[in-house]
């Protein structure tokens, strides 16, 4: 569904990305992991277009979408979340989510408002925010900010959805009702890229994991085997542990 | 029922409605001709105003270049009135608006590359170079830093008081018609996608917002309405001089939607109407007009970020209480 193919990203002197590679099908999760500034966000930049990477394929559904625009790789049915929770303040939660309905994948012909509500509503309710449809979003605590991300992504009605750390933060409450949430994602047939430093779950939803270190992928298998995998413990621990586990 | 966000409630359309009755009598009761010729200008520069707030606060983009285009649709329109005295005058303001609205979108694309400082200081390099041209007075086309020569206006046959009424009912119908267009653009798609761009520009991206195309529009739409008040100052005053884009009407005219709150519906009124009578009691003291508009500014500014409209929507949510509030007249009506 989404295929990366020697994905290089350079900032001045700086390999950010260091000629990654991965693939993902519907309905499996692909973990990412690596420490602080490995490049995990800067590969899911050149992804989604908002920086354009200097080498590598990328095939969103098939096509070649490397140098397209953001809003276009969007409408292929490519949605993301952000690693520092964001989304229009001043708009409500409903807002939020029909403006993004109203781009969904595969929605032909007039824009119709009604149906546009109806997605943004029903995208709302999957993540348990229908309740706070009227309240602007600079209101919400963190961990509604956060679903209201994963929804407005839901509305655009994606076949690959990258989420960028979307445990951090989260009381351990909150992290096992997300990874319900990503399960079901998962289940109705989408494509998942997760980026995570919370290694519990990570291995509990990952199918495969990718783990990056400056730049370069140094591993790539089950979670079981990252877990024994000799470079990415000394990844870790020389790192300083490289965040929460 | 379904599909409208932030619906007006009764209350608020009575209130409305009595403002609108109001403001059209006025003119009947009132009559001084100093004051009436102030508050036909304050209308225009209102007129100018709700457009600039539209890119500005609404779009949040930080175009300092809206004066020339003003001046755009003065000249423009100008220019028919003197040149083909057969076209009717208010085809020739409707005239100036086209042309500004083009020259408008005509600056976002290379405004819209830029972020920041940037897209400030190339907006207002256009502006300069509008102004530097337009003195010159290039083929006797802009009357240079003498002014625009007189042109025939809306009312040629009528007295003064009768002129003054004409002009404050059309300056009023067109404010009144703008405010409705702009509160219903607010609530549109590309309202909501432009300040969607405003608040968080890589997300609304990544949510399939073109967002250079939802900015042009608006660069458009505020750009037509510029244009539409530069033709209605012309014809009005018989003049227009280049000083009318200088830096001191633009500094007022910022200060005036700060104050009253950018990017809201009522901003520009309330921003407008109270500058405009500060500006108006302190005109035999020109140094004092200067320093009470830095000191307000400053004031607004530092205290209330929000500005007068941003002042009371808190003041009335504390009352209130904002999930209450929020929830009537944010949610769209179910059904
Ligand atoms: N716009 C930029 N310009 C220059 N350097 C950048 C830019 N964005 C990121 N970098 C650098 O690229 C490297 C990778 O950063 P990135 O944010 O992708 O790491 P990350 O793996 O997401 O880290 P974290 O776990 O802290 O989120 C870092 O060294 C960072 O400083
Ligand atoms: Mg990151």
């Amino acid at each position: 569904m989404l295929e990366a193919r020697g994905i290089t990203k350079l900032y001045g002197g700086l390999q950010a990305v260091a000629g990654v590679s991965f693939s993902v099908a519907p309905g499996e999760v692909l973990g990412i992991a690596g420490p602080n500034g490995a490049g995990k966000t800067t590969l899911f930049d050149t992804i989604t277009g908002h920086t354009i990477a200097t080498d590598g394929e990328i095939l969103l559904a098939g096509e070649p979408v490397r140098g397209t625009k953001i809003h276009h790789r969007c409408r292929l049915g490519l949605a993301r979340t952000f690693q520092h929770p964001v989304a229009a303040d001043t708009l409500t939660v409903l807002e939020n989510a029909y403006l993004a309905a109203s781009f969904r994948r595969g929605r032909s012909g007039r824009r119709s408002r009604p149906d546009d509500i109806a997605a943004g509503r029903a995208a709302l309710e999957r993540v348990g925010l229908e309740g706070k449809a009227g309240v602007p979003a600079a209101l919400l605590p963190i961990y509604d900010r956060k679903r209201l991300m994963i929804a407005t992504a839901l509305a655009t009605d994606p076949l690959v959805l990258l989420l960028d750390e979307p445990f951090g933060g989260l009381s351990l409450g909150e992290i096992d009702e997300t990874m319900g949430l990503i399960g079901r994602i998962r289940d109705s047939g989408v494509a998942i890229v997760c980026i995570e430093h919370v290694m519990r779950a990570l291995v509990a939803l990952a199918d495969r994991v990718l783990v990056m270190h400056h730049g370069a992928e140094i591993f790539v298998g089950t979670p079981a085997e990252m877990l024994r995998d000799a470079r990415v413990v000394e990844v870790y621990l020389g790192a300083g542990g490289g965040g929460s586990a | 029922m379904t599909g409208t966000f932030g619906a007006v409630t009764p209350g608020r359309w009575a209130m409305i409605a009595v403002a609108v009755a109001l403001a059209a009598v006025f003119p009947l009761v009132y009559h001084d001709p100093y004051y009436m010729t102030i508050i036909v200008t304050g209308e225009i520069v209102l007129i100018l105003n709700i457009s600039w707030n539209f890119v500005l606060g609404m779009a949040g983009v930080w175009n300092f270049g809206q004066l020339a285009i003003y001046a755009l649709g003065a000249y423009s329109s100008g220019w028919l009135m003197l040149h083909h005295s057969g076209v009717p005058v208010p085809l020739a303001i409707l005239f100036g608006g086209l042309f500004s609205g083009v020259v408008s979108v005509l600056l976002a694309f290379p405004t819209l590359r830029l972020f920041g400082i940037y897209t400030s200081l190339l907006t207002f390099s256009f502006a300069q170079v509008i102004q530097y041209v337009a003195v010159n007075n290039p083929h006797g086309l802009t009357g240079g830093s003498f002014g625009f020569p007189e042109v025939p206006g809306l009312f040629p046959d009528l007295g003064q008081t009768a002129y003054l009424r004409a002009y404050y009912w059309v300056c009023a119908g067109v404010i009144i018609a703008s405010c409705f267009a702009v509160a219903w653009l607010r609530q549109s798609h590309l309202g909501i996608a432009l300040r969607s761009v405003r608040d968080a520009p890589a997300y609304t991206a990544a949510r399939g917002v073109n967002p250079r195309a939802a900015r042009v529009a608006a660069f458009g739409l505020s750009g037509f309405l510029a244009g539409i008040a530069g033709g209605l100052y012309l014809s009005f005053e018989q003049s227009f001089t280049t000083s009318q884009m200088g830096l001191t009407p633009m500094s007022l005219d910022v200060t005036m939607l700060v104050i009253g709150g950018l990017g809201t519906v009522s901003g520009p009124l309330i921003g407008t109407a109270l500058l405009t009578v500060i500006q108006t009691k302190l005109i035999n003291y020109p140094g004092w007009q200067l320093t009470v508009l830095g000191a307000t500014l400053l004031v607004i500014v530092v205290f209330v970020p929000g500005g007068i409209v941003g002042l009371f929507g808190r003041i009335d949510r504390r009352v209130r209480g904002w999930v209450a509030e929020d929830a009537d007249e944010a949610e769209p009506a179910p059904g």
